[in-house]
């Protein structure tokens, strides 16, 4: 028997966040859910998480941002990030910083699965988060 | 109902009446600028004209001219101050000509002294001149992205408040159909999935639902409001833009209007609106000679005309109806909101608005309500309405 992936699903919207995981259990994956970035880092699963689908507006720490901390900490996770502002400056930052995918919401569960297939043959580039030019 | 035509005939058939204390403040002023201004302006120029040829006294009254200046600004474009300035020049060298047939040094230099204060009196004028107007012209243009950035930024936490339970829509939808396909079928799992479906519909029609509020803070305030009270504060609000625009405004307000059963502000916004967009159709058209003319009136027995006609290009009859409806617009950075606003106000009143066109040219905007019932003088007294 195969180990099914682990996926963490970090969003703060409660309704999206179980909506997201129900779908991965109900194609066989392992989910959990976290409302921050924060409560996923304190949490054991960081470690042995395959795949991650954060929301890009969080409070405190963004989707974007996170992705940067596992990087520096050379926890390198295929990562999906969706976000209900899609953003050209951002979209481009993160798959140059190698996102796996930048999901503009709404979108169907179908296209969340084509991403997570293909995040999970996803290698990641140890490319830093370059800073926003913004700031 | 009274056909557009009769309600036009009665508009031009109805005599202008006196202003009142109110309507002083806004009609009177554009009335008085555009016709007693510029005859003063004339008097008092010729009188210098004369002070100066008669006279030989020796200095220089045609300093006075600068006067002449000053007044022009009032009632010209930046052409006409030109104009009244190279005009009072033209008088002083005439009078200098004329009464120094001999020509004296004294002459001479009073002559060149009033040129040299005529001339710098024009110039600062047409500098403060233009210079207001910029200000005037900033200030509207910043109202204008105040408001378009309002309703960006309302727009985008729409979209997002609604994005959020669609998106867990969506992807509840996909569950439900996978837990369902499953063999054998997880029906405890899909029964969830269709449960979160729910709630996030309800979350959707609830944001909607908050968006609704905020338009609509409070239930309409309804009392018995006089329209000619509505139309002149709203025509003081725009006193700025009427200046601005050199409009001619006209008020042809009915004496003996029945009040109507109305929200006052909300009246006031669909007036403000007409105006304003009066205003602005004149201004696109580069109206010679921009004339604003709102009239009341009473229709029939029971109803209460407000008809805003404006000289603007006019409309197309076949986009009439149209013009009313959301998002549609014939400005160029227009929203395509207002007469969309206007009309559900005019409906919620239980009224009817329409446009039909102007003659000779422009357009007219017109609102029917209903007057109010008569009041019971003891209902009256309890609300300490006006009788």
């Amino acid at each position: 028997m195969t180990i099914k992936p682990s996926i963490a699903v970090i969003d703060d919207d409660a309704s999206v966040r179980d909506a997201t995981t129900g779908l991965l259990r109900s194609q066989g994956f392992i989910a959990k859910g976290f409302a921050s970035a924060k409560e996923f880092m304190e949490s054991n699963r960081a470690l042995i998480t395959s795949c991650l689908i954060a929301d890009v507006q969080m409070p405190d720490v963004s989707g974007l941002a996170l992705y940067g901390q596992l990087l520096a900490a050379g926890r390198p996770v295929p990562t999906i990030l969706i976000t209900a502002y899609p953003d050209e400056a951002i979209r481009e930052r993160a798959l140059n910083a190698g996102v796996a995918a930048y999901l503009p919401k709404p979108f169907t569960g179908e296209q969340l699965l084509d991403c997570i297939d293909a995040a999970l043959k996803h290698t990641v580039a140890l490319a830093p988060v370059k800073p926003s030019p913004r700031t | 109902m009274p056909s557009g035509e009769s309600a036009l005939r009665f508009v031009h058939g109805r005599r202008m009446l006196k202003p009142d204390p109110v309507q002083r403040n806004s009609s009177r002023v554009s009335i008085a600028t555009a016709a007693l201004l510029p005859a003063a302006t004339v008097l008092l120029a010729a009188g210098i004209f004369a002070l100066d040829t008669v006279t030989k006294i020796e200095i220089a009254v045609a300093v006075l001219y600068v006067a002449v200046v000053l007044l022009s600004v009032g009632f010209c474009r930046t052409r006409g101050v030109v104009l009244v300035s190279l005009g009072c020049i033209v008088l002083t060298i005439a009078s200098f000509l004329i009464s120094n047939s001999d020509v004296q040094l004294t002459g001479l230099v009073n002559c060149g002294i009033s040129i040299l204060a005529i001339a710098a009196t024009g110039f600062l004028a047409l500098r403060i001149e233009s210079a207001e107007l910029a200000a005037r012209e900033a200030r509207a243009q910043l109202a204008h992205i105040s408001r378009v950035t309002m309703l960006g930024e309302l727009t985008a936490s729409i979209a997002h408040e609604v994005n959020q339970p669609l998106t867990a829509t969506l992807i509840n939808g996909n569950a439900c159909l996978s837990w369902l396909g499953a063999e054998p079928p997880n029906l405890e799992e899909a029964n969830r999935a269709l449960q979160r479906i729910i709630s996030d519909a309800a979350r959707a029609s609830d944001v909607i639902a908050r968006v609704r509020g905020l338009f609509k803070k409070s239930p309409p305030q309804k009392h018995r409001v006089s329209i000619n009270d509505v139309v002149r504060d709203t025509i003081a609000l725009t006193r700025n833009e009427i200046e601005t625009n050199r409009v001619a405004l006209k008020l042809n307000l009915a004496n003996d209007l029945p009040p109507v059963w109305g929200d006052r502000i909300q009246l006031q916004q669909v007036v403000l609106n007409l105006v304003l967009n009066a205003i602005e159709a004149m201004h696109d058209a580069r109206a010679a000679s921009p004339e604003l003319l709102v009239v009341t009136a009473q229709q029939g027995a029971d109803d209460v005309l407000v008809a805003v006609h404006d000289g603007g290009r006019g409309l197309d009859a076949a986009k009439m109806v149209q013009l009313f409806d959301a998002f549609y617009t014939t400005k160029q950075d227009g929203l395509g909101m207002g007469l969309a606003i206007s009309r559900s106000i005019i409906e919620a009143h239980g009224g009817k608005i329409w446009a039909e066109p102007n003659k000779p040219r422009g357009a007219v905007f017109c609102f029917l309500l209903a007057a109010a019932p008569a009041e019971s003088p003891v209902h009256a007294m309890k609300t300490g309405a006006m009788p």
